[in-house]
């Protein structure tokens, strides 16, 4: 499932307004957003409930503004899952594939790193910035050349831009899920600091 | 016709749209800088007579190389084929045939036959006559080659160490070794050859010893006892867990890991061994200063090896160490397994390498 960019800022946009207007909607729906992270979910009711008490013992203005912190973690979380990156590049054109190649090379760099960290930790070598990152960056340079000549093959002849706005079936999600959020925020405002 | 000739090398590679032509030779003899050729760093590419060089039109060439992991432009196929779509014509359903379920799939979460199958499929996709491969099949187990071989299409050359599998593919082969010369594909069938070219295929040599007493003892999933010159290898497909185990025994053995590069973290070949009988077992005396990147594949090894070595550690575990070998590099790694099986550590060999099995003394299959 991926969502637009624009239907994706569209949901990004409405629930950082709605968070401005009953933080505990956008709150609630963005959290239902991030279900693919669920890594993420139970230690974020976690720490939204003992924020809960803690804020409410000395100051609950505080709360407002975290349920706001976490309102925009799960924005970013859900984009960073959902959002259709090559979208992107019917509104920045061709200025936009470099982005959306490096996006797509994060957990490569990350699996990179892993490795090295793990190869100094099993050969009991101490922690030195300057040899972690030796092979890091001979690695990098190395898939910065492949990188390079598939560049170079495969993105062959003249870029044209194309704008996709027609909405797919999948795009229906992040539009609903703003337009419900502005609604209940303006309708039911629910506000659990007084 | 596609006409490529080499920079550096006599003779030419002659390539027609209806078959399919395999290149062979040792590690370093120019089988990737032939491959490089269609970047037009030096113009020695002819398509039907015409300078390719002059239009560069990819869409007629193409080319795919060593590793998937660096030349993918988006995480799924699909994503990548739409981004092509906005320079060039892209058929969607080849990728979507050749790819069938894994088509929107993340690349990172597909087996290594799939990750290959995702590159060639990409470039597939906007229909070039002529495909040039740069190794398909390393690194790849039965499952693995079973895939890539079946996305190969009429027009490819392919450059491969693995020539039993050229041998049912291919309908020509040419033989990269001073100069380009075509050569009988049935002499891929000729130990002599195979190992006088350094090419793999040919039955490994080596001097079996008797196992002295029990150095390891552990449980990592599977009960796991090394003995004192032993070789122990751990068989099975890609993703079985081979890695995993070797992983896991880290603490307790010293391992090499598939990508060598991630596993220097010095400046030169001394320092990475640190230490000079070391040095002077493994020949790597007269490398001391080079920086350990700078190596080839074959010395790259023999340095973490020695390196291995050198740790005191008295069982080394090596993961899929025989991958992109060419058969120079198999006989010398054998000889390194002879040495280190004379001083008595024991080795545990993670591997789908059919060439390498003569070598253990005890094989513990996974599933």
């Amino acid at each position: 499932m991926k969502w637009k960019v624009w239907y994706g800022l569209f949901y990004a946009s409405c629930v950082v307004i709605a968070s401005y207007l009953v933080p505990l909607w956008s709150l609630v729906i963005s959290l239902g957003l991030t279900y693919k992270q669920y890594r993420f979910t139970i230690p974020e009711i976690l720490a939204l409930f003992l924020s809960y008490l803690v804020t409410s013992h000395f100051n609950p203005l505080i709360f407002t503004y975290v349920m706001r912190a976490f309102t925009f973690i799960n924005v970013f979380l859900s984009l960073s899952e959902f959002l259709d990156r090559v979208s992107l590049v019917g509104i920045v054109g061709e200025k936009g594939i470099p982005l959306v190649i490096t996006l797509s090379y994060i957990p490569l760099f990350y699996q990179l790193a892993s490795d090295v960290f793990f190869y100094r930790r099993a050969r009991k070598l101490g922690f030195s910035v300057e040899k972690l990152s030796r092979p890091i960056v001979v690695e990098m340079v190395k898939i910065a050349e492949d990188l390079n000549k598939a560049y170079e093959i495969k993105l062959h002849g003249k870029f044209s831009r194309r704008i996709d706005l027609k909405p797919s079936k999948y795009d229906i999600l992040p539009i609903t899920a703003g337009v419900v959020t502005i609604c209940l925020s303006l309708l039911i405002p629910i506000s659990l600091v007084k | 016709m596609l006409v490529i000739t080499h920079p550096y090398l006599p003779g030419k590679v002659e390539l027609e749209r209806d078959e399919i032509v395999g290149l062979v030779g040792r590690n370093g003899s120019g089988k990737t800088t032939l491959i490089n050729s269609i970047l037009c760093q030096r113009h020695n590419v002819f398509l039907d007579d015409q300078d390719f060089c002059e239009r560069k039109d990819y869409s007629l060439l193409s080319a795919v190389f060593q590793d998937p992991s660096s030349q993918i432009l988006a995480t799924t196929l699909e994503d990548e084929l739409r981004l092509m779509s906005h320079f060039h014509h892209v058929n969607f359903e080849i990728g979507k045939r050749l790819m069938g379920p894994y088509f929107s799939t993340d690349f990172f979460k597909l087996s290594d036959g799939y990750r290959k199958r995702f590159v060639i499929s990409s470039v597939l996709s906007y229909g070039p006559e002529y495909l040039l491969i740069d190794e398909p099949l390393s690194n790849l187990d039965d499952e693995g080659i079973k895939l890539v071989l079946g996305s190969i299409p009429k027009g490819s050359l392919i450059s491969e160490h693995r020539t039993k599998h050229l041998l049912n593919l291919v309908q020509r082969v040419y033989l990269l070794s001073g100069d380009v010369r075509e050569v009988d594909k049935e002499k891929l069938e000729d130990q002599e050859f195979l190992r006088r070219n350094g090419l793999r295929g040919f039955q490994i040599e080596y001097q079996r010893g008797s196992p002295g007493s029990e150095i390891l003892d552990v449980q990592v999933g599977l009960r796991l006892k090394v003995r004192g010159g032993e070789v122990v290898c751990l068989i099975g497909k890609n993703g079985v867990g081979k890695t995993t185990i070797l992983r896991k025994l880290s603490k307790k053995i010293y391992s090499v890991f598939q990508n060598l590069d991630l596993q220097f973290f010095h400046e030169t070949v001394a320092d990475e061994v640190g230490n000079d009988d070391a040095l002077s077992l493994f020949g790597l005396t007269e490398l001391r200063e080079r920086s350990p990147f700078t190596l080839s594949l074959g010395q790259k090894m023999r340095v973490l090896i020695a390196s291995a070595y050198a740790s005191g550690y008295k069982v080394i575990g090596l993961d899929e160490p025989t991958t992109a070998m060419d058969g120079d590099g198999l006989q010398n790694f054998v000889k390194m397994v002879e040495l280190l099986r004379e001083e008595r550590r024991g080795l545990i060999l993670a591997t789908h390498d059919k060439d390498v099995i003569p070598i253990c003394d005890q094989i513990i299959s996974l599933s």
